[in-house]
């Protein structure tokens, strides 16, 4: 999988590749910024050269006017159906840290009934921080509030917090307790990354919980030959998300499962 | 696989390209520097929400509150009211101006008459302004010398208290 792990790197290299940003502290202004990445990668990242999708959904659910985000839907729609969450396991930075994390040599915490219990959990992120709380905020206050990014986002801490706090003195001096909670949480999350195969992508990523509805849609991605499946499981023993099936919705398209079919009845890449 | 990889190379390669054409945006950002402490605040058009035409050099002769703002921001919108509950004590020391960075001037002007705010409100052309004074987050509140030179900046929305100790850096 040395390939997949190559793309990661690339992919997160060309999502922040305003370089001197990180150094100068500031973020790119230029025109892709408009344009929505397949991955999670905060908007406020100064390397960023475009725009996360769940922040640009969040964004449009901010403030005194609520708006339908079209752009931004079609963006993820069009994701989803080509690619589904293969862009979890091929495009996404804070994937790639929290796997970077698990190759830590430490005792691993194997999936199990209740880790697929909790992969639910990401479901009631999505449906309640990103779409739920910002109307919720909106009808008692009048100003939306882009609840999954202000409250819970480690993504964002991780890459656009410290790294603009780290050289930007006046941001220091105005982070509060809802960094400190931020800060906390994203401890707690690459803390748990070095045991737990990305417990955020598992049981929390509400843009996982999205692609994963196109898994079985997308054109690209994981795809069982019934033919030749001899249902022996050899599969789901290898795979470290929380799948029932090789290419279900839990299926981050890592390939992983393909090298200990004994039939070879599972391929990755176009599937229709 | 072959296909996924051409697929995300692809996509990345016309990501690259995208970029490497906005490429001056980086060195873009470079004058914004001048809007530190100390320095003269560059000069910027703006409407006011009638519509009049104006310059914040136009407001010299006072000190001036300047402040960056947005519907969509809810802090930027959440620290208003505290403009609205100072500006009566300030307004003949300190000239207000909160200038909308919105998508357009409607929805600022929609906002701001729906909730009756006394102090002055402009529009500007966000690409302008956010290369101008590097504006990195907003609310981004400035407060400028009579002579247009800036004594203070902040990031973040204020309280009441914190922008009265704000604005009395100018008196």
């Amino acid at each position: 999988m040395v390939k997949r792990k190559l793309v990661q790197f690339l992919t997160a290299l060309l999502y922040n590749g305003n370089l001197p940003g990180f150094w100068q502290g500031r973020l790119w202004q230029g025109s892709s910024k408009s344009v929505c990445l397949p991955g999670l990668n905060c908007y406020s990242c100064p390397g960023a050269l475009g725009a996360c999708p769940v922040g640009a959904l969040q964004s449009s659910l901010s403030g005194v006017f609520l708006r339908v985000p079209f752009y931004v839907i079609g963006t993820l729609l069009l994701f989803g159906l080509l690619l589904g969450r293969l862009i979890c396991g091929w495009a996404c930075p804070f994937g790639l840290v929290q796997e970077l994390l698990y190759k830590l040599p430490t005792p691993k915490l194997q999936r199990t009934a209740f880790t697929a219990r909790l992969a639910r959990f990401k479901y009631l992120i999505a449906i309640v921080f990103v779409l739920l709380l910002p109307i919720v905020y909106y009808l008692l206050t009048g100003t939306g509030v882009p609840a999954f990014c202000k409250f819970l986002c480690p993504a964002g801490t991780l890459e656009a917090a410290l790294p603009l706090a780290a050289v930007n003195a006046k941001l220091r001096g105005s982070l509060g307790v809802l960094f400190s909670w931020k800060l906390l949480l994203l401890l707690v999350i690459l803390t748990a990354s070095v045991g737990i195969y990305r417990p955020f992508c598992r049981f929390l990523c509400p843009l996982g919980a999205l692609y994963g509805l196109f898994n079985r849609i997308s054109l690209f991605g994981v795809k069982v030959d019934a033919a030749k499946c001899i249902h022996c499981d050899a599969c789901m023993r290898t795979c470290l998300m929380d799948c029932r099936q090789a290419g279900d919705r839990e299926c981050i398209a890592c390939g992983e499962c393909r090298s200990v079919c004994p039939t070879d009845a599972i391929s990755l890449g176009k599937k229709f | 696989m072959k296909k996924i990889l051409i697929c995300l190379l692809l996509l990345l390669a016309a990501m690259a390209g995208g970029c490497a054409a906005d490429s001056s945006k980086t060195t873009a950002a470079a004058p914004a520097a001048a809007a530190q402490a100390s320095q003269t605040a560059p000069d910027f058009s703006f409407a006011y929400l009638d519509g009049t035409k104006a310059s914040l050099t136009q407001l010299r002769g006072k000190p001036v509150f300047l402040n960056f703002w947005a519907t969509w921001c809810p802090p930027c919108v959440g620290e208003m009211p505290h403009f609205n509950a100072v500006y009566p004590r300030y307004k003949d020391k300190i000239n207000f101006l909160a200038v909308s960075l919105d998508d357009n001037m409607q929805e600022a002007a929609a906002f701001i008459q729906q909730q009756g705010y006394s102090f002055p409100v402009g529009y500007g052309n966000v690409n302008d302004l956010a290369g101008k004074y590097d504006i990195q987050g907003i609310p981004t509140s400035l407060l400028l010398d009579a002579d247009g030179k800036i004594i203070a900046s902040k990031i973040g929305a204020m309280t009441e208290t914190e922008l009265e100790a704000f604005l009395q850096k100018a008196l």
